[in-house]
């Protein structure tokens, strides 16, 4: 984080604190272009944008706040523009088919409940996971990636994915659920329940 | 209490980030709805399995992304905040293009949907390095001709390449380093200020202007070939009249 925390108030100073302190969030941002452009080449291509635009705009950053969750919001947005610019104009629809078909899916047979460490346990290997995870609609995966493992607040979400609180919260519920839906059936696919 | 009042709700509660008071409604709730228990057991399950193999998941960006970025802040920095002379500019222009030069034409591969200001930012770091650091403009100028056939030597298509008119000396024409070599960089002098255009076959760009690491920038396609003239910055209106007499020669 970029809390404003070295003692010179020399401008140069403060300048090289914001790109080293932003370029502590490169892996992250990084793996967020590669989830959203699922293209190593256009992942390095939106990051370097990204940076580009942080660097001009961070005036526009509260010291203090965080940094991290603000990269993500411009990231996003450059991505969001792209996608209005025409690139990629089938993902919002693809995006709502698969959202609406979510919702009518089963959680799988009644009464049967394993608790969560013998799932862990027993079946998700890493390979698994992210193949189920590249199968979430784009709105969901980033709900879920940003809360459950980034660890932003609900409200920072909400600027980053620039849709309001209560959609958020629905995008996860969804996200969850279709991410334990895509787990339980490949768990079942290798035999092991 | 509804389902659909409770789905709101399960979110945090899966989390253990809920109110008291959610969380009691939920606990009611799910006892005796199957429904909605199931529902919170695959999101505290989903949620538990992704923090648990997050480390796993986690990816590194490429030693070369880190560095350009580094020395694309630096030089909008420098540029930015006008701390340093004239001189000074170019250095950390210089160094920037030479990292970009090194890594960039290695890691970045050829023109497809880069953003048109990241490829402005490379074309401005190529416009540097043919002009200070290379001296590749520093010999008289040569004909229309001369230029074509350079690029048909080195390229293996054909370009019309504008030729010199008043206040406007082409220079030399040399195979860019961006994209692989697929780009032809042709260097002019305008009034005394380098300017750089840069032929991109087998691709068309929206038209726009754009300042990046302090040059002005003007885009335009004809065909399938994107076209890019770069200058340093301050020289806007002067571009402008270099731009239009090219997009009228190099159709």
């Amino acid at each position: 984080m970029f809390p404003g925390r070295r003692r010179t108030s020399e401008p140069a100073q403060d300048e090289d604190d914001f790109s080293g302190a932003t370029l502590e969030f490169l892996d992250s941002l990084y793996g967020a272009a590669l989830r959203l452009t699922r293209n190593a080449d256009r992942a390095q291509d939106l990051v370097q944008d990204t940076y580009l635009k942080a660097i001009r705009a961070r005036g526009r950053y509260t010291t203090g706040s965080n940094l991290k969750a603000w990269l993500y919001t411009i990231l996003h947005n450059t991505w969001r523009n792209r996608q209005r610019d025409g690139a990629r104009s089938r993902v919002s629809f693809d995006s709502a088919v698969v959202e609406e078909a979510a919702e009518g899916a089963s959680l799988g047979p009644s009464g049967h409940v394993e608790s969560p460490e013998t799932l862990l346990l027993r079946a998700t290997i890493d390979a698994d996971l992210q193949q189920a995870l590249d199968a979430l609609p784009e709105s969901f995966r980033e709900a879920v990636w940003l809360r459950d493992v980034d660890e932003l607040s609900y409200q920072e979400i909400a600027s980053v994915l620039g849709v309001p609180i209560g959609t958020v919260m629905s995008r996860l519920s969804r996200g969850r659920k279709q991410l334990f839906l895509l787990l339980t059936v490949q768990r079942q696919r290798h035999g092991s329940v | 209490m509804t389902c659909k009042d409770i789905a709101d709700k399960l979110a945090t509660v899966a989390e253990g980030s809920a109110t008291q008071g959610d969380a009691a409604v939920v606990d009611e709730h799910v006892a005796s709805c199957d429904a909605c228990r199931q529902m919170l057991h695959a999101q505290v399950t989903a949620r538990t399995v992704l923090r648990a193999r997050a480390a796993q998941l986690a990816v590194t960006a490429p030693p070369g992304l880190r560095t350009r970025i580094a020395a694309s802040a630096r030089a909008e920095r420098s540029e930015a905040k006008g701390l340093l002379s004239w001189r000074g500019r170019l250095s950390a222009f210089a160094a920037a293009a030479v990292l970009m030069l090194s890594l960039g034409a290695a890691l970045l591969p050829v023109v497809t949907e880069r953003s048109t200001v990241v490829l402005a930012a490379q074309l401005a770091l190529d416009h540097l390095k043919c002009f200070i650091i290379d001296g590749d403009a520093s010999g008289p100028p040569i004909s229309k001709a001369e230029a074509e056939a350079i690029v048909q030597r080195d390229h293996g298509w054909s370009a019309n390449v504008p030729a010199s008119t008043e206040g406007l000396e082409l220079l030399a024409v040399r195979h860019c380093l961006y994209g692989d070599g697929l780009a032809a960089h042709v260097l002019y002098r305008a009034e005394g200020q380098p300017v750089s255009l840069f032929i991109l076959p087998g691709l068309a760009r929206p038209a726009a202007e754009l300042s990046v690491l302090g040059h002005d920038e003007v885009v335009w396609s004809h065909g399938d070939r994107t076209y890019m003239l770069v200058s340093a910055a301050g020289t806007k209106a002067g571009l402008a009249r270099v731009a239009s007499y090219l997009q009228n020669e190099a159709k």
